[in-house]
């Protein structure tokens, strides 16, 4: 894994900031009957506190289980994962459900709002477990609420809510606990182009006022200029690591639809969803 | 980020502990408006199942209600004769009864009232009565015969002689252990001493352990009276034309029945002697007249009296243990039906809800929060069914037993709604309770599979694109 070492040695250049997630040649290994399937196959990356690293890969590639495990929803068969230092497999349940509360803010592809519950209430939810009082938790959770936009409509229920909103309050949800890193699963997945423009800039507005590290997993060509980094997962191991600005992304034009131009220049490199 | 220096890493990640009941609560109960269908198919198990256990138990109360009216009452008679009917009314029990034929009294009058019993019981609807000659080996035969052939209740007119023999006796013995009833009608040859005793060592403690026969015995005179009294102590319930016998009786410490004889599970209600009621004769044709009988002359009638009292009695022994055993059956099997159906509408809301659960607890929840989640949730759907359940179910069996219970006074032709009078109102209170909280156990130990399945689920599960 030569590669691998190459590009830890390269993330090191990143030391002046603390590193908040660190993997260790992370294996797993799914055990289907007689078959086994090694779906991560030794992978380490460093990430530093307040970058803005995107997941990269192919449906399979191991993308999305090692983003469960750096977002402490899986543990490796082999390896260690350390979230502020922390071997996340030593952690008993309570521990981990500590760091889920306030250490790590989650996002995903379907948004999961709760149904029954308004945008505040939802927003406020994780403050509740948190311990903090009613009235904090409304002060605070309106405050998230306006960052993001939709401070009117913060008794509307989700199902009273566009996609793109939902996912605007599912932001806001996961910065309620003033989180070190916010872990995000396809956040575009489910919206169209625009909106998906919109929720990536809140993302970078996030990383870059809140100084809160964001992780993707993604397919979404989108993410690659927010990115401070991306990290290439091909067939369960690190193919590749980029920085934004060694990216060549060649903007060319199709009726003047800069979108369009991007896809169409990395058709090559990926697999669209 | 915690930026402190020189703390190990691990201890800067705490526990989470905060599991907020309100939370859990204010999901539930809004969890249940908006998936009001599925709560409503939750609930219709748990409404039967407590409209069932409620209705059967209301009813029950107002029958018991019924029969704890006093004799003192003025409604007494009319209330007895609304139970008898109805006992009648609702048995389904068939019972077999052979009557002996003949007694030891050349009274060719006593073969005729043989006839009559037969005839009065086979006038009533269930019932089968046949009679048999008074020889021994019939008896004998007829006893230990198979179910189908062997009576249910046995009716001999005193004594004869002819079954006075040890074996008959020991056959009469076994007949009554096994739960027969054996009714010796008329005091002929009882009190002979050496067939009294015999015979009438099956009568008093011939069956023991819980079950009680029932025996009677007319008597025709004071002078059998006494002598009746001396040999079977506390244990013969005479009935008696003669008020002056029965006052006899009372005041040696017995206890008589004047023309009317009540028989209920194990008790027997009777009207007391005394001078005064002596004097009152009014309740007593209360009674037969609501019993269609217009005049008591005739010792024919007087028999046929005394059988379908006693007929009365057993029907509603038989059908009471048979009802009991058979209800608890029903009641227990439809509860366990109402628990497998909650568990399984359950089951389903926790698989399609996989992503909320899964939220959660990335959120920050613990494995005991979703648990009390859906026992919150269930709770409230059972603290609604049973209430639904209870009031309907009450309903029902309300108005069925206004209707049951209402009754016409012959004589005046004023109605009486008996149900109102005698309204069980604490009983009642009583199984409203058990009701509300067998219904919210049962959704709780319904839910408790699935709300264990709820909070095993992994948070990864959230992340799926698809159920």
């Amino acid at each position: 894994m030569s590669e691998a070492a190459t590009q830890t040695a390269e993330v090191s250049d990143y030391g002046e900031q603390p590193v908040v997630v660190r993997t260790k040649n992370v294996r797993k290994i799914y055990r289907m009957g007689s078959v086994e399937v090694h779906a991560l196959k030794g992978i380490s990356v460093e990430i530093a506190s307040g970058e803005y690293i995107s997941i990269m890969g192919p449906s399979g590639s191991g993308k999305t289980t090692l983003f469960n495990m750096i977002g402490a929803l899986d543990k490796p068969s082999e390896g260690q994962v350390y979230i502020d230092e922390v071997d996340v497999a030593q952690l008993d349940a309570y521990e981990l459900a500590w760091l889920r509360c306030r250490k790590v803010g989650y996002i995903f592809q379907t948004f999961n709002l709760i149904p029954v519950m308004s945008a505040l209430e939802n927003v406020t939810l994780p403050m509740t477990f948190a311990g903090m009082t009613t009235d904090e938790a409304r002060d605070k959770g309106m405050g998230l609420l306006d960052e993001v936009g939709l401070a009117e409509r913060y008794d509307h229920k989700p199902f009273e809510l566009s996609g793109g909103q939902q996912q605007r309050v599912a932001i806001a949800r996961a910065m309620a606990n003033s989180p070190s890193i916010i872990l995000a699963d396809e956040p575009t997945g489910n919206l169209d182009l625009a909106t998906g423009k919109e929720i990536i800039q809140l993302l970078g507005e996030m990383n870059r006022h809140e100084h809160v590290t964001i992780i993707t997993a993604t397919h979404d060509i989108k993410m690659l200029a927010a990115s401070d980094r991306i990290i290439w997962i091909r067939d369960g191991q690190l193919a590749k690591i980029e920085r934004r600005e060694d990216l060549d992304i060649e903007v060319g034009a199709i009726g003047g639809d800069t979108e369009g131009g991007v896809e169409a220049s990395l058709r090559g490199t990926d697999e669209e969803k | 980020m915690d930026d402190r220096v020189g703390v190990p890493a691990r201890s800067r990640i705490g526990r989470q502990i905060v599991l907020p009941s309100s939370k859990a609560f204010e999901i539930a109960w809004k969890g249940i408006r908006i998936r009001i269908w599925r709560s409503l198919i939750t609930m219709s198990g748990i409404i039967l199942a407590i409209a069932f256990l409620m209705s059967v138990w209301t009813a029950g109360g107002f029958t018991g209600a019924m029969r704890r009216v006093k004799p003192e009452d003025e409604l007494y008679p009319l209330v007895q004769g609304v139970l008898e009917s109805e006992a009648l009314a609702s048995g389904s029990v068939g019972l077999h009864f052979v009557v002996v034929e003949g007694g030891s009294s050349a009274d060719s009058g006593a073969i005729t009232a043989s006839a009559s019993i037969r005839d009065s019981l086979n006038s009533m609807p269930g019932f089968r009565a046949e009679l048999a000659p008074p020889d021994a080996q019939a008896v004998i035969d007829l006893v230990a015969a198979g179910e189908d052939v062997r009576p249910d209740v046995m009716i001999t007119e005193g004594v004869p002689a002819s079954l006075a023999g040890q074996e008959v006796v020991a056959a009469l013995r076994r007949f009554v252990e096994d739960g027969g009833f054996l009714l010796v009608y008329g005091a002929a040859g009882l009190d002979k001493a050496g067939t009294g005793e015999a015979f009438g060592g099956l009568l008093p403690g011939a069956v023991e352990g819980g079950s009680f026969a029932v025996r009677g015995a007319e008597v025709e005179s004071s002078g059998q009276l006494g002598a009746l009294w001396g040999n079977f102590p506390e244990t013969t319930l005479p009935v008696t034309s003669g008020v002056a016998g029965a006052e006899a009786l009372a005041s040696q410490g017995g206890r008589a029945v004047v023309w009317g004889l009540r028989l209920g599970k194990g008790r027997v209600a009777w009207y007391p002697v005394t001078a005064e009621s002596a004097a009152e004769p009014d309740q007593l044709s209360w009674f037969l007249r609501s019993q269609g009988i217009e005049s008591t002359e005739g010792a024919d009638k007087r028999r046929s009296l005394l059988v379908r009292l006693v007929a009365y009695g057993c029907r509603e022994r038989f059908a009471g243990e048979q009802t009991d055993v058979r209800g608890t059956w029903l009641v227990g099997l439809s509860l366990m039906v109402c628990v497998v159906g909650i568990t399984n509408a359950m089951l389903m809301s926790v698989t399609e809800r996989f992503r909320e659960i899964g939220t959660m607890k990335c959120l920050g929840a613990l494995d005991r929060f979703i648990v009390k989640l859906f026992l919150i949730e269930s709770s409230l759907q059972g603290v609604a069914g049973s209430l639904v359940g209870a009031v309907i179910g009450f309903a029902l069996a309300f108005l069925r037993a206004l209707f049951t219970f209402h009754v016409k006074d012959p004589e005046t032709g004023k109605g009486y709604w008996l149900a109102i009078r005698f309204f069980p109102g604490t009983a009642l209170l009583g199984w409203w309770g058990i009701a509300l909280v067998t219904g919210v156990a049962l959704t709780i130990v319904a839910a408790i599979y699935p709300a264990i399945r709820a909070a095993r689920m992994e948070p990864v599960q959230a992340m799926r694109a698809e159920a």
